[in-house]
């Protein structure tokens, strides 16, 4: 299953909300979270990761993994915790109001 | 040695910085799926697999991460001539001994740069900048760091950084192949300046290369640049005088009517012998509680609302107890003129004149 547009950036919040991580840990997280369901591109993921850290959603800074190799860690800044609030409310609107339409009778077999 | 440049190159920067990212990426990765039991051959192929079109996501996240970083590490550069920068090296934190006289950059044949506070912050964060050293573009060697110079002063000086505040600056002397040639001059003139324009004009046009010559003094330089603000704050001040005007009117209609329709009351109380003070406190006091009630109000919403003209103030916190202390008290002289007419006129009711009106 493709993943709607514009969804990308919240699933990455979400997951930088707990603990900073690598791009690939976000990658990883993302992947287990959605049991493989939506196929998600770790270029388009890691596109987001750029693009929110130009806005100033994310910080990130150049460390060292736990396997001892240089690796970038992105974390959250204020405003990227603002932005994730926004993007569930905005998403669980969109989900009531499809939802909404399905459970509405008539149409179907 | 590594010295921290002047950003040049940020497509390369941006690239090996892209490079190595990608790198950790496919190697992390590989690494999670081979713990969890994949064949290494297979991990590395689901690992590129997940990944998508590599070239062209990879090609993307250069021009993002270029974009970032000219916005981020770009220095502006500018070109200082000795005589002028003086009058600014005043408000500049210096390095012990560090001169900016024509001669003794000459003579010492040295690099010198001077940063703003800003760009001290970004590329010195944990140590004094003062002594460091500034690689500059294709230079050899380094330029020593001999002055801080606040953020406000590099935006008086250079008109450009206005436009973002946020830019890195540093001032090197001019003739320094990688600076911006100075587009201003400022001269101190013994004479008063206006006397001396003429001169100027006439000099700086004799110069080679100089095309166009505009001169004017600091006063009307400073007062070009604060027109537009002078004229926002005389109408904001006209559109305040008129509210002001107009409250006092209301409170003194409103007290003036009242006072009206009891002046028979007021002239059977004075009939009776109370003083006038005594008539005309209760009067007074009916208008208290409102005129109380919008100070709090007024006072409430002036501070929630204070942080959004910051930007427009300049050395004055939005908060400044002795403003909103002054506005406060002429609101409350407002009142008070407002109130004292009909006041004093219920007090100056003359008994017999009142009673006879019956």
């Amino acid at each position: 299953m493709h993943l709607l547009r514009g969804t990308l950036d919240g699933l990455v919040l979400k997951a930088l909300s707990t603990r900073s991580m690598h791009g690939y840990e976000v990658a990883d997280f993302v992947h287990r979270a959605t049991n493989g369901v939506l196929e998600i591109e770790d270029g388009a993921l890691y596109r987001s990761l750029h693009r929110m850290e130009e806005r100033g959603w994310l910080d990130a800074e150049w460390g060292s993994s736990e396997q001892g190799r240089r690796a970038k860690y992105y974390r959250l800044t204020a405003a990227g915790r603002k932005r994730l609030r926004a993007e569930e409310r905005e998403w669980r609107r969109y989900a009531d109001a499809v939802g909404r339409v399905f459970a509405a009778g008539g149409g179907g077999e | 040695m590594r010295w921290p440049g002047v950003f040049r190159g940020a497509r390369e920067a941006a690239e090996r910085e892209v490079r190595a990212e990608l790198e950790a990426h496919f190697s992390g990765s590989v690494d999670l799926l081979v713990s969890r039991g994949w064949s290494e051959e297979a991990a590395r192929a689901e690992v590129h697999r997940r990944f998508g079109n590599e070239s062209k996501y990879r090609r993307e996240l250069v021009r993002l991460a270029r974009r970032r970083m000219l916005r981020d590490r770009a220095l502006r550069l500018m070109a200082w001539v000795p005589d002028v920068f003086a009058l600014a090296w005043r408000d500049v934190r210096r390095q012990p001994g560090a001169s900016i006289e024509a001669r003794d950059l000459r003579e010492g044949a040295r690099s010198v740069v001077v940063v703003s506070e800003r760009a001290a912050a970004r590329l010195w964060p944990s140590v004094d900048p003062l002594g460091r050293c500034l690689r500059i573009g294709e230079e050899p060697g380094c330029a020593t760091v001999i002055g801080v110079a606040t953020d406000h002063a590099g935006v008086t000086w250079a008109r450009g950084a206005l436009s973002d505040p946020g830019t890195m600056q540093a001032w090197v002397p001019a003739g320094h192949p990688e600076a911006t040639p100075p587009a201003a001059l400022m001269v101190r003139t013994a004479v008063p300046p206006a006397r001396a324009l003429d001169a100027v004009r006439r000099t700086v046009a004799g110069v080679p290369g100089v095309r166009y010559v505009e001169a004017a003094t600091m006063e009307e330089f400073v007062d070009r640049e604060l027109r537009s603000w002078r004229t926002g704050a005389a109408v904001f001040s006209t559109f305040g005088a008129i509210a002001l005007a107009v409250a006092a009117a209301g409170i003194y209609g409103v007290l003036a009517f009242e006072v009206a329709q009891r002046r028979r009351e007021f002239g059977v109380r004075r009939a009776l012998g109370a003083g006038r003070l005594h008539v005309m406190l209760p009067v007074v006091a009916t208008t208290l509680p409102t005129v109380a009630a919008g100070l709090v109000v007024g006072a409430i919403a002036a501070l929630a609302l204070a942080g959004h003209v910051t930007d427009l103030l300049f050395q004055t916190s939005p908060r400044d107890a002795q403003v909103h202390g002054w506005a406060a008290g002429v609101l409350v002289l407002t009142a008070v003129a407002a109130v004292a007419i009909p006041a004093w006129r219920a007090a100056s009711v003359d008994p017999r004149e009142a009673l006879s009106e019956v």
